[in-house]
């Protein structure tokens, strides 16, 4: 293990000519933001040599994926608002807002749902992409390495986020937009995941990409089949 | 300033303002797709009286209607000869009226595509022809101040027809006919002004009777056939003369007796009739 981590230290010394100082306090947390966006790569480098605690992005995976699961529940309550305005003639209640408890309620409830399952899947996906990298293709990474740097990963989901608020605001007009920012945020979060394993783990961009993609794909996949099928077994082979 | 931190000033400023909006948009926000449940509507009227068509003492209407509701009345204006109250969405074609006299016969011809009209007549004309609804309802209310010898009321496709007869009412034959849906017929009189006979067809759906009157003014004789399903069937001191599964015929006590007489008959292909029934039935009581 020091072994691994002296290779480790004078791996990244030959690789990173240029080195920032170390970023603190709150334009430290923005360029760290802005960095894993811009150059993920440098940003990474950074997070690895300062040994940040898993504060920081354990922060990121609840704000970002709160704020997301709250915008669900948000576009719940107004789907349901459409409903009842829609059949306000026969119900004659004439707007859900009435119910206001509820307004508040829904959101509450998918965002911690939302934050429950984010941090569920942060874990696994690294744990993943590291048992990946690290056993398989010989990376020398450690696994609170890599989760720290998978929280950084999701910061182009707000994007994500840009979306659902200009959708909530005109669905119509910015629907088509919003599926092409989600879009570009899925492509950015794996480029980045991509960088942070070959970061973590100094191994090839290729074989980062089996290991924080492929490999966690196919095991989702595996997993959902799996879960399918037992429910369909649960439900007499209706499923089948 | 460094690039990074000013998207990274950006990420910030767009997770508060997604905030604010998670607050605020619960609260202010309408439904995500505005659903407009009562749009602007266009209102129409279209009227003729005993002036502008002056020799005519018999209307025969031709009225058409793709889509939407009729709304039909009688009204003791004895100048009136009709009125059309259109209400459309916008962008609907107007509704088109043709109005042609030969010799005291007032020919009237109305085609529209789509909207709800109430269509008001006089007491002074003698109405007969035919109103049609592709799809929706026809609801008429023939009064003491209806004046009618032979009215078709018709819903070519699907939808529901209600006719209600009043105290007084003249008629001669009432033919009401339903593709798809129901017909509800209410007999609100003590006695009509004439001897008058009303068919009901139905293919497929169902025929409400409501509480027939049994007034020694006016006998009432109901025959119904169902072809295709079954009938239920109250008599409340009606007199049964047939009585099978599918097949009824029933009189009023005093029907002979009676000064004026209605008759009604009623079809229905596939579906079920329902005779002398108060149209909300009660909840059913446990024993005992």
């Amino acid at each position: 293990m020091c072994y691994e981590t002296s290779r480790r230290s004078s791996k990244l010394t030959e690789e990173v000519s240029v080195k920032y100082k170390d970023s603190t306090g709150f334009t430290g947390f923005l360029d760290r933001l802005g960095g894993a966006l811009l150059e993920p790569r440098k940003t990474f480098d950074d997070i690895l040599t300062e040994k940040r605690s898993i504060l920081e992005p354990l922060l990121l995976i609840l704000v970002f994926f709160g704020i997301q699961g709250a915008l669900v529940g948000v576009f719940f309550v107004r789907i349901i608002s459409s409903i009842f305005t829609l059949l306000s003639p026969i119900t004659g209640f004439e707007q859900f807002g009435t119910f206001q408890a509820f307004s508040f309620i829904i959101p509450v409830t998918t965002a911690i749902m939302w934050i429950i399952g984010s941090l569920i899947l942060w874990v696994v996906s690294a744990g993943i992409a590291h048992l990946c990298a690290r056993y398989i293709f010989g990376g020398m990474g450690a696994y609170t390495q890599l989760l720290k740097l998978y929280g950084y990963a999701i910061v182009p989901s707000s994007l994500v986020i840009l979306g659902m608020v200009l959708v909530g605001l005109n669905f119509l007009f910015f629907f088509s937009y919003c599926i092409v920012l989600c879009l570009i945020a899925i492509f950015w979060m794996v480029s980045i995941s991509v960088v942070a394993v070959e970061r973590c783990h100094l191994i090839d961009p290729g074989k980062a990409f089996i290991s924080s993609f492929i490999v966690p794909l196919v095991v989702y996949m595996i997993i959902f089949s799996l879960l399918t099928y037992l429910l369909s077994l649960s439900l007499g082979g209706f499923l089948i | 300033m460094r690039a990074n931190t000013v998207i990274g000033g950006i990420i910030l400023a767009i997770l508060l303002s997604s905030v604010v909006y998670a607050f605020v948009a619960p609260i202010i926000s309408g439904p995500i797709i505005p659903i407009y449940v009562d749009g602007a509507k266009v209102r129409n009227v279209y009227s003729l009286n005993a002036t502008q068509a002056p020799g005519v003492n018999y209307v025969d209407l031709n009225f058409t209607i793709k889509a939407g509701g009729l709304d039909i009345n009688f009204t003791d204006d004895s100048n009136l000869i009709y009125k059309f109250v259109f209400e459309q969405d916008e962008g609907v074609a107007a509704p088109s009226i043709t109005n042609v006299t030969v010799g005291n016969k007032l020919l009237v011809n109305v085609t529209a595509d789509s909207g709800n009209v109430k269509a008001i007549f006089g007491n002074n004309y003698n109405y007969s022809g035919a109103l049609r609804v592709g799809a929706g309802g026809i609801s008429a209310v023939l009064s003491e101040d209806s004046n009618v010898d032979s009215l078709d009321l018709v819903v070519k496709y699907a939808g529901g027809l209600s006719v209600e007869i009043l105290d007084n009412a003249s008629f001669n034959h009432l033919n009401t006919r339903v593709n798809t849906g129901g017909i509800i017929l209410s007999i609100n009189a003590t006695t009509l002004e004439r001897n008058s006979t009303i068919s009901s067809v139905v293919e497929v759906g169902g025929v409400i009777v409501d509480k027939l009157p049994n007034e020694p003014s006016l006998g009432i004789e109901l025959t119904a056939l169902v072809d295709l399903g079954g009938k239920t069937l109250n008599l409340d001191n009606y007199d049964i003369i047939i009585d099978t599964p599918n097949e009824c015929k029933i009189r009023s006590t005093n029907y002979l007796t009676a000064p004026t007489k209605l008759d009604i008959d009623i079809f229905t292909g596939a579906g079920g009739v329902m005779i002398n029934q108060p149209f909300f039935l009660n909840y059913p009581m446990p024993f005992g």
